[in-house]
């Protein structure tokens, strides 16, 4: 099923990631979660811009999505020491699977390969949805889940208060948590009774 | 009276149904949420709501002149923002 939000927009061409370990990844995502690989360029390095010569190679990640990375060629592999830990584990592609079997199917494999996954390769139930985390022989963290249940108008609802009292809260100086909730907790009080003034 | 809002779905249920007041503590329904309300304090042991770690510390959908003194593996521990009692706890 193929589901548009207004303009068009319907899911995931494909998100691209930077490798310099290219068998490993491609033994990874081919072999051991079993990603077919899509598609695959080959070019020099062109254009105005000083550019090494690269592959880019994508794998299927189902509904049309693909997975892309670049190996650019005489290219030293960089790291950026200003990106702190807290923002590279943040950094995560999530990839969705339909059935508890399914996302079990993933662990085993992950397993079986002797893969360290996060969480002592446990499935985490958090919020609605349940996932197994790892990271990629590239060290990005990657994300396996399955919906536990819709998002209903109950949890629309409340995105919509936390959003606005984030907005509201991070325009003060030193936004947080605690703020975030009173501004939240004001605002549920005020939709209410504007509610019960009909 | 101060208020600690759940938000009114299955997976959190647990935890409003565990909410122990330190004297009284009315539960209403309001809009996608769950009130609790209460003059003093609320604690919600998370043993008792079965509740593991990942769902656990997104509770807290909301509060009103209430403030979280304790919110860890055991539990959540919430008082009125102007009430003394508890605010040792953590």
């Amino acid at each position: 099923m193929s589901t548009k939000i207004e303009g068009g927009v319907r899911g995931v061409d494909h998100v691209a990631y930077v490798t310099w370990k290219p068998e490993e990844t491609i033994h990874f995502y081919r072999d051991v979660l079993g990603f077919p690989l899509a598609h695959c360029i080959l070019a020099p390095g062109w254009g105005n811009e000083p550019h090494p010569d690269f592959a880019h190679f994508f794998f299927d990640i189902g509904s049309g999505g693909r997975l892309a990375f670049f190996y650019y060629f005489g290219e030293p592999p960089y790291e950026d020491p200003e990106v702190s830990n807290l923002l590279k584990k943040a950094r995560h592609l999530a990839l969705l699977v339909d059935t508890e079997e399914e996302l079990e199917h993933y662990r085993q494999r992950l397993l079986a390969a002797g893969y360290p996954m996060r969480h002592n390769g446990l499935a985490v139930k958090h919020e609605f949805i349940e996932s197994i985390y790892m990271y990629d022989p590239n060290g990005y963290n990657l994300e396996i889940s399955r919906k536990l249940r819709p998002l209903t108008e109950t949890d629309m609802q409340d995105t919509e208060l936390s959003i606005q009292a984030l907005i509201d809260v991070a325009r003060e100086p030193e936004p947080s948590l605690a703020k975030l909730w009173e501004r939240k907790g004001q605002l549920i009080l005020e939709q209410e009774e504007e509610l019960s003034r009909g | 009276m101060a208020s600690l809002f759940i938000i009114n779905v299955p997976e959190y249920e647990p935890l409003w149904k565990c909410a122990v007041g330190d004297s009284e503590l009315t539960v209403r329904h309001i809009g996608p949420y769950v009130e609790l309300r209460f003059p003093d304090g609320v604690t919600i042991d998370r043993k008792a709501t079965g509740v593991r770690h990942a769902l656990w510390y997104s509770g807290v959908g909301a509060l009103k002149d209430a403030q979280v003194v304790q919110f860890d593996k055991d539990a959540l521990r919430v008082v009125a923002a102007d009430a003394s009692v508890g605010a040792n706890a953590k």
